[in-house]
């Protein structure tokens, strides 16, 4: 099994099932508020008709505004090669999770300088916020995989997943705790529920709708899809890195199925674990969230020290 | 972005450098990992916070509309100088992409340094990957920039193909029906308002407000509001006030020694001889 | 100790540590009150492992009533308190949440650091078991430190008494099963009282905010 088959599967994976994902979560929350919600393929035909869409761009703005659609659709690709999927792979230059966690911050900084971009007033609040709560999430997200690289002591993603996956029980507790640090930076970096409302419309309680709302067309289709793509992202490194079931399935094809069966599984359990979150927490107030943000980052530091310890 | 340790230029690659012997010390245990710890906690927020500030000092000189008069008149630099920042832009990238052959070349100035004798270089430079020993971790300079310039021209072509009938018109930015005016955008105070706010503990922001009125009286209509934002030095409130507050109390303290009076000082000098027989003859 | 019976033990001292660590992250009273339940149930897990290998009926008996007065009784009474008076949100701590968290974080350190070496060499095979109660034991102690309202001062002092019972039977100290009875004897009195005073207290002051009970005496 090349190498270049493998990283394939995996872009097809994530930019094929990434808008279904969201279509799940957009599902259940509309059934828990007692909705009909949403058809699961909408996201698709939203991506496909804003594809095919005429653009709008707006007399302020630079080659930063047109170019960042294009280089943050391309980080999530880049991203995509570094899952866990196939745990067996053990090529270690690609997979470090610094470069995950800066790679991420990459695509957020021009996100924000392309709400900078336009003038308006919702642009520049937008990005101000987002980068306030990127700079305390940041922190909380390279902490919770410290956790695991001390314990597994190697920083390659995929020597983790393969640590985690046969660690003894008495890294229970350090694992559950870097486990709710990296659901809340999840919920942070993805403008999830208490952190942001994705599907708002009021400008004034908008974070990350606030820096795209300028965009029209396909560059609004790339924005979007990459946005779905980092929750998938996130998603799937959750899956890799703390529900390590099912990787030791063989080389074959058949076990290569049996894997992408379980890995659908662990990704279907994480959606709909968003999905109840968004419907039980209410958006907290934007001053309330940096006690979240630190809380993360010291669970994380709890759980390195009784990682030292043992 | 250099600076912002955002990859693939060459300050994220030094900070990559940076956290992997801030880790191998958090692995020793007691309370000097855990300042080792801490130190890597600390280089993390410091590394997003200035992320955030070069999106600031960027967007808010150069993009969008301008925000002074001066900045309406600004006019493009010579070749000569727009060369020389070129050049060190350049090198930037240059140094990023190549990072594991200059720190090859650096691990072998340092081996001559005395005050580093002591202890080895712990890395391995292969190639052009940066390793570490035991395997901890390894990145390849050159893989993440060639992957990133692929995915994007990959992205790039495969839209072009799809949207070339697709038209592109310019219009004005979505105001909300509004004139769009220059105080419209957000200024360098407003985006950095929220992260003082936040840590308003250390860096002591103060707001001052004045208001006057059309009918001083009522005071229902203003004419004319003012909003004067500050931060407080930080130093100078923590360290030299208190300082100084320490050493104006001693000098008080002191004054009171010396207060004139001449009976006093023979007292001073009679004690001294006193307490210093009682000790010494024993 | 059987490794299976001593990782069975380190998950049980992962649930009391979680649930103490949750008292101090829940802003309802209903919240600490579950907790509690949580916690003593688990303690009452704890105590029917001796009891079932021995088949002894009075080590039952001492398991059966602990869970019927920490996990039914006490909270019973605590949720009625809460309902008469409709205490809904407990009172503010002194110190804020990041803070409270890290002095948290350095309590555990504690545990685990040098100053317990001696008391975890004696325990044998659970020695993550001990050293996790022993850090549960200083979070309690902080909950009635940190915290204004005197029902999470009362929960913090019941989470002492379950965790320092935890710390012992991980320790394997022989505990008769008289001294079991005896303790949750005193315990269900004590709740009952306690619960009382509340109510006199809140009648008295309008609030369960200690800070706010300046005047003790009438005058």
């Amino acid at each position: 099994m090349t190498l270049a088959f493998i990283w394939t599967i995996q872009i097809i994976l994530v930019l094929g099932l990434s808008p279904l994902l969201i279509g799940i979560i957009k599902k259940i929350k509309a059934r828990l508020q007692s909705r009909q919600g949403i058809n699961l393929l909408q996201p698709y035909r939203d991506l496909w008709k804003l594809l095919h869409k005429d653009e709008v761009i707006s007399t302020d703005a630079s080659w930063i505004f047109k170019f960042s659609p294009y280089l943050i659709f391309g980080l999530t690709i880049f991203l995509a090669i570094n899952l866990p999927v196939f745990a067996r792979l053990n090529f270690p230059y690609v997979g470090d999770f610094l470069l995950v966690a800066y790679v991420l911050a990459l695509g957020t900084f021009f996100l924000a300088l392309a709400g900078l971009d336009i003038g308006s007033a919702f642009g520049g609040f937008g990005s101000s916020r987002e980068m306030t709560l990127a700079s305390l999430a940041e922190g909380g997200l390279i902490f919770s995989f410290l956790v695991l690289a001390i314990a597994a002591k190697s920083t390659n993603i995929y020597a983790i997943a393969g640590f985690v996956s046969q660690a003894s029980v008495f890294y229970l507790l350090p694992i559950i705790l870097a486990a709710i640090s990296f659901v809340m930076c999840l919920l942070a970096e993805n403008s999830r529920y208490p952190f942001d409302n994705p599907s708002t419309h009021l400008e004034l309680t908008m974070v990350h709708e606030a820096m795209i709302l300028e965009y029209s067309g396909k560059r609004l289709a790339l924005i979007e899809w990459a946005a779905y793509n980092k929750l998938f992202i996130f998603a799937a490194l959750a899956a890799g890195l703390f529900l390590p079931f099912g990787l030791s399935f063989g080389a074959g094809i058949f076990g290569m199925l049996i894997y992408l069966a379980i890995f659908s599984l662990k990704i279907l359990f994480i959606g709909v674990l968003v999905a109840v979150l968004e419907s039980t927490l209410a958006k907290f107030r934007f001053f309330r969230l940096p006690d979240l943000l630190f809380t993360a980052f010291i669970l994380n530091i709890l759980a390195i020290v009784l990682i030292i310890s043992l | 972005m250099a600076i912002s340790a955002l990859p693939p230029f060459n300050g994220f690659f030094s900070e990559w450098l940076c956290f992997q012997s801030l880790f191998s010390g958090a692995n020793l245990g007691g309370s000097l990992g855990l300042t080792f710890l801490l130190s890597a906690g600390f280089l993390a927020f410091t590394s997003a916070l200035a992320a955030a500030c070069f999106v600031k000092a960027f967007g808010v000189s150069f993009l969008a509309r301008t925000r002074s008069h001066e900045a309406e008149h600004a006019k493009e630099a010579g070749p000569a100088m727009l060369s020389g920042m070129g050049i060190l832009a350049l090198l930037t990238l240059v140094f990023g992409v190549f990072a594991g052959s200059i720190s090859g070349l650096l691990a072998k100035t340092s081996l001559g340094l005395s005050s580093l004798a002591g202890s080895e270089l712990e890395s391995v430079f292969n190639f052009n990957n940066l390793q570490t020993p035991q395997n901890f971790s390894a990145v390849s300079a050159p893989a993440v920039f060639s992957g990133l310039l692929l995915a994007i021209g990959v992205v790039a072509a495969v839209i072009y193909f799809i949207t070339r009938k697709n038209k592109v018109t310019a219009n004005r930015t979505w105001d909300c029906g509004h004139d769009i005016r220059q105080g419209m955008e957000i200024t360098a105070t407003g985006f950095a308002r929220s992260i003082i706010v936040i840590f308003r503990g250390l860096l002591k922001p103060t707001k001052q407000t004045s208001i006057e009125y059309h009918d001083d009286e009522m005071r229902y209509f203003p004419k004319r509001q003012s909003i004067d934002v500050g931060r407080d030095d930080v130093y100078q409130h923590f360290f030299y006030i208190p300082l100084k507050r320490v050493s104006y109390w001693l000098s008080e303290m002191a004054k009171k020694i010396q207060n004139g009076n001449v009976n006093l000082y023979i007292l001073y000098i009679f004690a001294t001889l006193i307490i210093l027989l009682l000790i010494t003859v024993r | 100790m059987t490794p299976i019976l001593s990782q069975f033990s380190y998950i049980i001292a992962i649930v009391v540590f979680l649930s103490a660590v949750g008292f101090h992250l829940s802003r309802k009273n209903i919240n600490l009150v579950f907790l509690y339940i949580l916690q003593s149930s688990a303690i009452a897990v704890l105590l029917f492992i001796p009891a079932i290998q021995e088949m002894d009926f009075l080590l039952l008996l001492a398991a059966v009533l602990t869970l019927a007065i920490k996990a039914v009784f006490a909270p019973y009474f605590f949720l009625r308190l809460i309902r008469r008076h409709e205490l809904t949100f407990t009172s503010n701590a002194y110190l804020s949440l990041p803070l409270t968290l890290i002095t948290l974080a350095l309590l555990a350190g504690l545990a685990y650091s040098h100053v317990f070496k001696s008391f975890v060499d004696l325990s044998g095979g659970n020695m993550h078991a001990v050293s996790l109660a022993i850090a549960a034991i200083f979070v309690s102690i902080f909950l009635s430190i940190n915290r204004r309202g005197a029902l999470s001062q009362i929960i913090g002092v019941l989470s002492l008494e379950n965790t320092i019972v935890a710390l012992t039977l991980f320790l394997g100290v022989v505990d008769s099963s008289g001294l079991d009875i005896g303790v949750s004897f005193d315990i269900g009195v004590w709740v009952v009282i306690a619960v009382l005073f509340l109510s006199m207290i809140y009648k008295q002051f309008g609030s369960l905010d200690v800070s706010t009970m300046k005047k003790l005496k009438e005058e």
